[in-house]
């Protein structure tokens, strides 16, 4: 059990990098705000399969806050926040489902954390405006989510054979 | 050896997309009137109305930040921006009822509406 405290420090770095490069990745030239690849995610996903789901709550919210602090501001951690934790949810309910795999996980945690994304939104800009982004997100996360999730998988698979 | 993919994966990517696609083909087939309107708001508050066929240049100031936003021939974009991620001043060009352009930053939210338009509102 002791193990795993490494473990989990290897993979919220991880985490971590995943995150930073995905600041040099200029998705913004698409035009449309909120869109993002979220490979920090795929360590995530991985945690939840192969880890207890506590531990990778934790995982998430080190990533999250470490990330915030020192390339986010405060604002952006709490959409951060949002999204991370509704997709971490959708992740885990899926997870206790059968039949789904690391690419059903990562779909719908990517969705999920878009629309996380778009409720806090709401709150702060108080205008239902931004629904419009609504339909973009779920197709974009689902997208991201999928290849997310072939990487997820291919890496467990792998992974899975250790301990 | 597991598969990589199971049928409900696939469910939920046809399901994910299916819905998108009909959520966006929606918006983007409703209606611009003639009297559309440009609805500026900051921090939920509505600040500026301007009509979508006007041509002006309307500067949001609020203590250090700002957003320039032009109206010019019934599109609408951001030119210049105060906020860090300038993700306002790349968005594409709006022009249509219900589309928007945000700015988080900066809680600045300008978007298309028909006057008298049924727009799905919700009050918060």
């Amino acid at each position: 059990m002791k193990k795993t405290i490494p473990l989990m420090g290897l993979l919220v770095a991880l985490a971590f990098i995943l995150s930073y490069l995905e600041t040099f990745i200029p998705i913004s030239f698409i035009g449309i705000p909120g869109i993002k690849i979220g490979l920090a995610n795929i360590v995530i996903i991985i945690a939840i399969l192969k880890l207890k789901k506590s531990d990778a709550f934790i995982i998430l919210l080190a990533r999250i806050i470490l990330a915030g602090f020192t390339f986010g501001s405060l604002s952006s951690m709490l959409y951060a926040l949002a999204g991370g934790i509704l997709s971490f949810i959708a992740m885990i309910l899926l997870a206790k489902c059968k039949g789904f795999t690391a690419i059903g996980l990562s779909v719908a945690g990517g969705i999920a954390h878009n629309i996380g994304q778009i409720v806090v939104a709401l709150f702060v800009l108080e205008t239902s405006q931004i629904l419009f982004y609504l339909p973009i997100l779920i197709i974009s996360g689902t997208i991201f989510g999928a290849i997310n999730g072939m990487i997820a998988a291919v890496i467990y698979s792998r992974v899975s054979k250790i301990e | 050896m597991k598969s990589f993919i199971s049928k409900k994966d696939i469910l939920i990517i046809v399901a994910s997309l299916g819905i998108g696609c009909i959520l966006l083909i929606t918006f983007l087939l409703l209606p611009t009137k003639d009297n559309a309107s440009v609805i500026v708001t900051l921090d939920g508050q509505v600040i500026k109305t301007m009509s979508l066929y006007s041509n002006t240049t309307y500067t949001c100031q609020n203590n250090e930040n700002y957003n320039i936003i032009v109206v010019n021939n019934g599109i609408v974009n951001v030119k210049e921006a105060s906020c860090k991620n300038q993700i306002c001043v790349h968005h594409f060009p709006i022009s249509k009822n219900g589309e928007t352009i945000v700015c988080l930053p900066n809680k600045l939210v300008v978007s298309i509406k028909n006057e008298n338009g049924k727009q799905p509102d919700i009050v918060i």
